[in-house]
């Protein structure tokens, strides 16, 4: 029987665009109810590392994969894994704010209607818990019909946020969250991220050293597509094994 | 005034002051006039038709205004263009019911559903030529496959089909042009939900694109409400309203045969009214580039 302890487990996953290498020969795990960072400079692979999670990669032809990627103790990439129910279970929260061109509610509701929640009662209830975990409601519960692109871009994000736990999902991924944000709403987006983690698994992809010291528990660090460490964030970052890791984290590759 | 003549005085100063200082004041002038030239089609045609039809579409005398528009033809041709106002806007919603979707849903096909590569660079191609070829030839060709080879004969059918088909290159690659335009991370938003492609590109991909979509589809009928060669061979004409779907009472008048056939016919008080149909036309035309205007304008304000 497959170990089901970690509720997403990277084996031996090497990716290429093309023949492009990406990703090499990578092996990983993220913990139930805590924050990993994948961190790196920029091009070392650490946003497609994360959409391989939900196989959003797939989108793209040119994409091939060696290795597995275990959800719960199943391979995702499994012939007959359904990517609907994955993707489903394993929310994404993107690099830019991109709500739907729709009202707030209807982003809200748009999850849950797709996986066929119809009653009017459970999505009113949706949308309010779905936007208080975002830390949202108190500031858009009069204005539900309005359009969400009207949103500054701060509430847009964490609209995108109560987007994605709108189905509910226990994994949560982040494609550096706040790097289009300004600073007051991006340390509110950092607290958000803290206080998910007690219901939710994290994994953020960050290029911001102090931002992974500050929100995540463990982290992974890659450069040119290698995983050179993958331990507590605390100790990578105040005792860094490898000489990359700490000229990455010194500012001197980035 | 005074002030002004100063200013120019001085200006006509400094362009003699130099040579360059002369050749840049002369290319000035030059661009100028150009501009002049080149906007001045638009007043002399809107002068010109407006000189004689104006009364007609504006006047309140007997056969001016409203019932210029609303009675038929009658006897001697001395009543209204009922029948025209009536029959372009039947040809041009069932071209548009028949035209719309087949090219929304082929744009959506090349776009979302198909990779770059040869497939999707033959329809583009396919489809620039095919919104470049003359308005006649589409005539001779509604009339040589849709009239005569298809058997449907002249009429309401045969005319809307050619439009439609001359409305498909147009409104395709407008529509493609929205589709591009919407983010590639509202999409990947919508999949990262658990959405199926379909549900993704019907709710949110097409939702976004519509604003653009609709600005295409505007054009594209203002382009065709106009067109006269498509329908000389495939439409007819009929001086009340069609009451049939073939036959000679599927027969349909339209605007622009209806100003081609009073302009060249030898009774002067046609003339008034081939002009008040054309001042009619431009106007519809010019509201519906106005309004597929506005939405575009409204549009690269709102997304994302």
């Amino acid at each position: 029987m497959t170990d089901f302890k970690h509720h997403i487990e990277v084996r031996t996953l090497s990716t290429w665009f093309g023949k492009k290498d990406i990703l090499k020969n990578i092996s990983c795990y993220f913990e139930d109810n805590t924050v990993t960072a994948i961190m790196g400079p920029s091009g070392c692979g650490k946003s497609t590392l994360l959409r391989t999670l939900n196989r959003l990669n797939d989108l793209v032809p040119s994409f091939r994969r060696k290795g597995e990627v275990l959800f719960r103790g199943e391979n995702i990439y499994d012939s007959g894994y359904s990517v609907y129910d994955l993707r489903k279970h394993i929310g994404m929260v993107f690099q830019r704010p991109n709500p739907f061109p729709m009202s707030i509610r209807d982003n809200i509701t748009y999850g849950p209607k797709l996986h066929g929640v119809k009653d009017e009662d459970e999505l009113e209830k949706i949308v309010e818990t779905s936007l208080r975990k975002a830390a949202l409601w108190d500031e858009v519960k009069d204005d539900l019909e309005k359009p969400a692109p009207n949103l500054s871009g701060g509430q847009q994000q964490r609209l995108c946020i109560a987007r994605a736990l709108s189905v509910d999902p226990p994994v949560l991924l982040a494609d550096e969250p706040v790097s289009a944000l300004d600073p007051i709403s991006a340390a509110k987006i950092e607290e958000l991220i803290v206080e998910l983690k007690k219901d939710y698994t994290i994994i953020l992809v960050t290029h911001n050293v102090q931002q992974a010291f500050r929100v995540s528990d463990q982290a992974a660090f890659l450069y040119l597509g290698e995983l050179v460490e993958f331990d507590k964030t605390r100790r990578i970052l105040e005792a860094p094994a490898d000489e990359r890791t700490e000229a990455f984290i010194t500012g001197r590759i980035g | 005034m005074s002030g002004r003549g100063d200013a120019l005085i001085s200006y006509l100063k400094s362009a003699t002051q130099s040579r360059r200082h002369f050749t840049d004041f002369l290319f000035k002038v030059v661009l100028g006039i150009v501009i002049l030239i080149v906007v001045s089609p638009f007043f002399l045609v809107l002068f010109q038709v407006a000189s004689i039809g104006f009364w007609q579409v504006f006047g309140s005398g007997p056969g001016q205004g409203l019932e210029f528009f609303f009675t038929f033809p009658g006897i001697g041709l001395e009543g209204g263009i009922r029948n025209a106002l009536v029959g372009t806007v039947e040809l041009i919603v069932l071209a548009s019911a028949v035209g719309i979707p087949l090219s929304v849903f082929g744009a959506v096909y090349i776009t979302e559903y198909t990779q770059p590569g040869w497939g999707r660079s033959i329809v583009e191609f396919a489809s620039d030529v095919l919104a470049g070829i003359p308005s006649i030839v589409f005539g001779a060709f509604g009339f040589a496959f849709i009239v005569d080879f298809l058997h449907l004969g002249m009429g309401i059918v045969a005319g809307s089909l050619t439009l439609a088909f001359m409305m498909i290159p147009t409104v395709l690659r407008t529509t493609q042009e929205a589709l591009r335009a919407v983010p590639m991370s509202l999409r990947e938003a919508s999949l990262a939900l658990g959405a199926t492609k379909w549900s993704t590109t019907w709710n949110v991909t097409l939702r976004a694109a519509f604003p653009g979509l609709i600005t295409g589809v505007l054009l594209a009928i203002g382009r065709v409400m106009g067109e006269t060669a498509p329908l000389i061979f495939t439409a007819g004409n009929n001086l009340t309203v069609p009451t049939e779907l073939t036959g000679s009472g599927s027969w349909v008048a339209s605007m622009p045969y209806t100003i081609w056939a009073y302009i060249s016919d030898p009774r002067e008080y046609l003339q008034a009214k081939a002009h008040g149909t054309a001042l009619a036309l431009m106007i519809m035309v010019l509201t519906i580039d106005v309004i597929a205007n506005i939405i575009s304008r409204k549009v690269t304000r709102r997304l994302v």
